[in-house]
């Protein structure tokens, strides 16, 4: 490939000279990339090859964590949010039955505190009794 | 939908700078450190900026100018003396540490001066136009061909000479 090898040289003389557009630039990297080049032309193979794995070159994905959109992080996020809201729903809940035991307790005990109160006072009230039998026992004689 | 590609699109961002920035400060925690305060910043303004194109030559001249002052106060403080030398004898050594070929032609251009390599990365690796690269770099086209053949030049000397020695 005479033809094919003369062009690519001269693609070679104008890279150099910064005169090659991105097409050609382009061109020079596909050729480079396949099969055996002329050994003149063995740097060029080696930069081109450079080039185009410092293109590749990622900023790692375990270094800079907040960036990069993961699933599994989403689906390990939802997953807390779920068990720690229901975690504590069943907390309240648990404590809403507290609550409203206490108040049962409360109710209840106020309630016993009145019975006991007025069974003092119909016991005092019946004392009432004798005095209208002893008034009424006066009216009639 | 929308959202997908938003994020695809911060995300070459974010990787460009990160290459850029890597290029300029060598050291992958710097460069990362870069990369996340450049991001924060572009964050900050993405209001202003309603092209996605503009954002991004944006975030590329904020990566530069970052680099650039970091390098500055290195060289304050006579940190990066190893990456201010730029002979061809550092190159030769340099051959004998590289791992492979291809870590070699990184120390290579890893050893261009600040202006043509960064100028390289932007062209060679990302496919930069000539417009692009004025904006980020702030220079006149006739001056960044000329830095961009320079650093080509320079690449192919060292390595014809490393080919010659035979590794």
């Amino acid at each position: 490939m005479p033809m094919e090898s003369k062009e690519i040289k001269e693609l070679i003389d104008r890279y150099l000279a910064a005169e090659t557009n991105l097409s050609e630039e382009e061109r020079l990297k596909t050729y480079f990339r396949s099969g055996n080049v002329d050994s003149s032309l063995n740097w060029a193979k080696m930069l081109f090859a450079y080039s185009e794995t410092a293109r590749e070159e990622q900023l790692d994905s375990s270094s800079v964590s907040s960036s990069r959109f993961d699933w599994r992080r989403v689906a390990a996020s939802v997953a807390i949010i779920c068990v720690t809201s229901f975690g504590v729903y069943r907390l309240q809940e648990n404590h809403q039955q507290k609550q409203m035991q206490l108040a049962y307790q409360q109710t209840k005990e106020a309630f016993d505190l009145i019975a006991t109160q007025m069974n003092k006072g119909t016991t005092s009230v019946s004392y009432l009794g004798y005095y209208e039998k002893s008034v009424s026992s006066l009216l009639n004689n | 939908m929308k959202e997908a590609v938003y994020i695809e699109t911060v995300h070459q961002i974010e990787q460009k700078l990160y290459r850029i920035a890597k290029r300029l400060l060598i050291s992958h925690e710097e460069a990362q450190d870069a990369t996340q305060e450049v991001l924060v910043k572009v964050w900050q303004r993405s209001s202003e900026l309603s092209h996605v194109k503009s954002i991004e030559a944006y975030a590329m001249t904020m990566v530069k100018n970052y680099c650039y002052d970091r390098l500055k106060s290195k060289q304050a403080s006579n940190m990066s003396i190893e990456y201010s030398i730029h002979d061809k004898s550092h190159d030769q050594s340099a051959a004998f540490e590289a791992k492979d070929r291809l870590s070699f032609v990184e120390k290579i251009v890893n050893n261009l001066p600040e202006k043509q390599k960064l100028i390289w990365q932007l062209r060679d690796v990302e496919g930069a136009t000539f417009e692009e690269i004025a904006e980020i770099v702030q220079m006149e086209p006739t001056a960044i061909r000329v830095n961009l053949s320079r650093a080509r030049k320079r690449i192919k000397e060292s390595l014809e000479q490393i080919d010659a020695y035979g590794i």
